[in-house]
């Protein structure tokens, strides 16, 4: 350690105004300690000297000292005392292994589901892996508990994280976590006391700025009945379009209205047991279980509209209120949904997601599932979205069928044969399949792409290897 | 059943004559620390000390003949995957057999298909592929075993000595352009250099390199480049001390021989001059340093000239006392070579020697040997409390070796505090702090209202770089 200073500080300082003004403005006067040193070199300049030793002596003046430490913020304790463990140290690494090697195309949505899936076993994330996580979960209020909440409200803004670090969303707090925490809050409440709960959104609507008005409205979709008419008609006027609009499609879905009854006998009458076949005579001789359940659209539903029509049509339905309404049972519908439809399926899935219906959902995907045949490209999209509206994963009854479609094992033979690396991409048929599988069936599913190139299945082996390392036995709570 | 590696096959593998050369050259034992297969020897895998800081890491699949190596070649396959296909075939026994480790599974998983078949970057027509043999190769090394004519022996040292003298004038022809360089920027003012900096830098340290001066080139794009990540209020205190430092170096280079033999040694690495790796290892006056190493970090950087510098941050988990804590292992990889990382993941524990470059200040290292790990955990070792210390220590490294950027240091009872919402400080219990560069807010801010940590960071005379921390729910790892 230097014992002393050779330039004082006023020294210091003349040199470095000069060498900062620019000698040739400022000529160097060199300091009384540094004459013998600068002189000696006579090939030398002696300004290099100057700058040299000068320079060395600023490099030893430590920085001042940071004003104004702040006290610990109430959020980063919380962050920390968030009572769910964090997870097991195999499923970090494997967690960690599919955040690095997922497309980036699906990396919100698995990532997500990953999140999901850690939170349903009571873990939490490691907070050192936040940082790395939170852009692809954030937007999924099922993943953020308290740890994940607290950090974002330590990096992003107020109104993105919320105010309120409370362990639990209630009737109680609800107004102060995030939009997406509240409208999540909403629904899971409308199933249990729908009525409480719009006058809950009520008390707070008129404050509420527009843009949040319109999302938190929507959440009444689920439990949707003639009480809410008087709430929803009042908003006719709202000042902001997107509340007038959101208000006028749910008006138009609510049950046991004229227009919903209109509505619901058109959509019914798309669904009919067939009386022009085997099926029909069937049905005169009393054996209606046995007559085939046929789909024919509107005549308004035809062309390059189709798909508009029949999505605004059965919006809001679910395959239970069709099916009674046209006599038949919702499997019996699920199974009529023609193999190239999008709109209906859709629109039962929406349903059913927002019911957490799980039995339905997984009808829909297995229906979608057995119509795709050899088709290899559509089980990822399809499995996609299931594994996004499922909060476990899926039914051993649903992966055994997964497992065994046709479409499974197209997708697998595709990848196995394909010859260029783009080829051997996996289009997410692997990676969806390891998020919806339950854990019994992963290790089979593991032998079933042993054959797959390690490079094709990466992603969904970390998957498997997080999925079993959160039911490790030692590990459990 | 797995195929066997044939020679035949091996020779239509290898992309020249030379390569085959190379790899007969690396199948000494010495050469590989490790060198296994799996139960069904489907899978081969070894580490050979390379000239690069730390081991190359290779991996063959016989059957389909895929490969990989972590080595810079752009040849393909490498020497290294050369040697352990010819290894394999012909002493199959030197091959441990056990379960793949983290790093052959990691790569495994990354590995592109038909990578056997990837036609070597020297000949793109298989036609005109060099004609190889290993008949050949092993007549080469009998040749090179023969011992050598006197004459040619003195003539080769006879020119090595005069290259020598010759780079040294040139050396010190770019010492003198630097120093006119340093003056006509003090004269125009330092105040604005940040301007100018980007063209002026530029020009000159493509006339160091020509100069071989590489080392002092590369110092002039990092200042180009740091003098922009520093806020404005700063620039020209920086101008300041860098150039200080740079006419500092050009004068000790000059009077080198003055200059006890480790700081004679520094002024030349930092200038141009590189010791390879087998002299390294081969000079016992290196300081050298046994036992188990926490990989702290590893970092990537491209740098100016395009070249991707990978560092590995070595913590000795219990150092002796005067002895370094904390080794770095530097490779560099060209850019157009593709994606690289370190050969570690940073948590990782090793046991090995490491051997360090001579230094007033040893820090940068190699791997000389690797030995098995003393225990399955390796405990964090014990820092002093406090920052003081750690301040003083980086003074006493500067005072030893004046030029360094920043120096690694080591305290305990740490806590991260929050200065704003994008700035973050590390604090002791008694009140000191220093800032912490803020493209770590986010990753350190996990850390805030944790505890006391212990951690390595480096400081460069004005803001800390977290390395590695230990802390009450485990350790956190700059990557």
């Amino acid at each position: 350690m230097p014992s002393s200073q050779v330039l004082s500080a006023q020294d210091l300082g003349r040199v470095k105004q000069a060498m900062l003004l620019g000698l040739a403005r400022q000529p160097l006067v060199i300091p009384d300690p540094l004459q013998p040193l600068a002189t000696a070199a006579a090939e030398r300049d002696p300004a290099l000297t100057v700058l040299a030793l000068a320079g060395q002596q600023h490099r030893f003046q430590r920085p001042p000292q940071p004003a104004g430490v702040e006290q610990v913020p109430e959020a980063a304790r919380r962050l920390h005392q968030d009572p769910r463990p964090i997870l097991p140290e195999a499923a970090r690494r494997a967690l960690l292994r599919l955040a690095n090697g997922v497309e980036k195309v699906w990396a919100d949505a698995i990532l997500s589901v990953a999140a999901r899936r850690v939170a349903a076993r009571g873990f939490r994330l490691h907070p050192f892996d936040l940082p790395r996580l939170i852009a692809d979960i954030k937007a999924d209020a099922r993943c953020l508990g308290l740890a994940e909440r607290a950090y974002l409200a330590l990096t992003a803004s107020a109104e993105a994280a919320g105010t309120v670090l409370d362990n639990e969303i209630t009737r109680e707090n609800w107004t102060g976590f995030q939009k997406i925490h509240r409208i999540a809050f909403l629904r899971s409440e409308r199933r249990k006391h729908p009525a409480s709960t719009r006058a809950l959104l009520e008390d707070v609507f008129k404050s509420e700025p527009a843009n949040v008005r319109g999302d938190l409205l929507g959440a009444l979709d689920v439990g949707l009945g003639v009480d809410d008419l008087p709430f929803l008609e009042s908003l006719a006027n709202d000042r902001a379009d997107s509340v007038r609009t959101v208000a006028a499609r749910l008006v138009a879905a609510v049950p046991g209205t004229p227009a919903f009854a209109a509505r619901l006998s058109e959509a019914a009458r798309c669904f009919a047991r067939s009386n022009l076949s085997v099926g029909g005579i069937l049905n005169r001789i009393g054996l209606a279980d046995a007559a085939a359940v046929t789909f024919k659209p509107p005549a308004s539903a035809s062309g390059g509209e189709r798909h508009t029509s029949l999505a605004r049509l059965f919006e809001g339905f679910s395959a239970a209120e069709i099916g009674a309404a046209a006599g038949l049972t919702a499997s019996e519908v699920i199974a009529a949904i023609p193999c190239d439809d999008d709109a209906i399926h859709a629109a039962f899935s929406q349903r059913a997601a927002r019911d957490d219906d799980t039995a339905t959902l997984m009808q829909l995907a297995e229906a979608k599932l057995t119509a795709a045949g050899t088709n290899s490209r559509t089980a990822a999209p399809v499995l996609a979205w299931l594994a996004d509206a499922l909060s476990e994963p899926a039914s051993l009854g649903f992966g055994h069928c997964l497992l065994g479609s046709a479409a499974f094992q197209a997708a697998l033979q595709r990848l196995q044969e394909a010859e260029t690396p783009a080829a051997m991409k996996d289009d997410g048929t692997l990676i969806w399949t390891a998020a919806v599988l339950p854990t019994p069936l992963l290790p089979s599913f593991l032998a079933k792409i042993e054959p797959l190139l390690p490079a094709t299945s990466r992603a969904a082996r970390a998957f498997v290897d997080l999925a079993l390392a959160l039911e490790a036995p030692t590990q459990r709570r | 059943m797995t195929a066997p590696l044939t020679k035949d096959k091996i020779e239509q593998l290898a992309p020249d004559q030379a390569s085959l050369g190379a790899a007969l050259k690396l199948m000494k034992p010495t050469s590989w620390p490790t060198l296994a297969r799996n139960d069904d020897g489907a899978l081969l895998w070894g580490e050979c000390q390379g000239s690069g800081a730390a081991p190359y890491r290779v991996i063959v699949s016989p059957d389909d003949v895929g490969y990989k190596c972590t080595c810079p070649s752009r040849k393909f396959p490498c020497k290294h995957v050369l040697a352990v296909m010819w290894m394999h075939c012909e002493k199959p026994d030197r091959f441990e057999q056990g379960p793949s480790p983290d790093w052959v599974q990691d790569w495994l998983s990354r590995r592109r298909p038909k990578a056997g078949t990837k036609p070597p970057v020297e000949t793109a027509d298989p036609q005109n592929k060099p004609v190889t043999s290993i008949r050949a190769a092993l007549a080469e090394a009998e040749e090179e075993e023969k011992p050598a004519d006197p004459k040619a022996i003195a003539r080769a040292e006879a020119q090595r000595v005069r290259l020598r003298e010759e780079r040294e004038a040139s050396v010190r022809a770019g010492l003198d352009d630097l120093d006119r360089w340093i003056l006509d920027q003090l004269n125009l003012g330092l105040a604005g250099f940040a301007q100018r900096s980007a063209q002026s830098t530029k020009t000159l340290s493509t006339r160091l390199v020509d100069a071989k001066a590489q080392g002092l080139a590369g110092r002039l794009e990092a200042l180009a480049a740091d003098i922009y990540r520093v806020p404005e209020q700063m620039r020209a205190d920086l101008a300041f001390e860098r150039l200080a430092a740079l006419s500092l170096i050009t004068s000790a280079y000059r009077q080198q021989t003055r200059l006890p033999a480790p700081v004679q040694a520094d002024v030349r690495r930092v200038t141009s001059w590189t010791l390879r790796r087998e002299e390294l290892l081969a000079d016992t006056q290196a300081p050298r340093l046994a036992g188990d190493w926490i990989v702290a970090a590893t970092r990537s950087e491209v740098q100016p000239d395009k070249l991707r510098r990978l560092e590995t941050w070595l913590l000795h988990a219990a150092p002796p006392k005067d002895a370094p804590a904390v080794a770095l292992l530097i490779d560099f990889v060209p850019v157009s070579g593709g994606a690289a990382s370190s050969p570690f993941f940073a948590g990782e524990t090793l046991s090995a020697e490491v051997v360090f470059y001579p230094s007033a200040t040893p820090l940068r290292a190699l791997i000389a040997t690797r030995t098995p790990l003393s225990a399955e955990t390796i405990k964090w070792p014990e820092f002093s409390a406090g920052l003081p210390a750690a301040l003083a220590d980086y003074e006493n490294t500067l005072a030893r070796q004046p030029w360094i950027d920043y120096w690694p240091l080591r305290a305990g009872a740490l806590t991260i505090e929050r200065l704003s919402a994008q700035q973050l400080a590390l604090a002791d219990a008694d009140g000191h702090s220093v800032r912490i560069e803020r493209s770590q807010t986010d990753a350190l801010t996990p850390l805030l209202g944790l505890g006391p940590i212990s951690a390595l960071f480096m400081w460069d005379g004005t803001s800390a770089t977290l390395l590695a921390a230990d802390t009450s729910i485990g350790r956190w790892h700059e990557t």
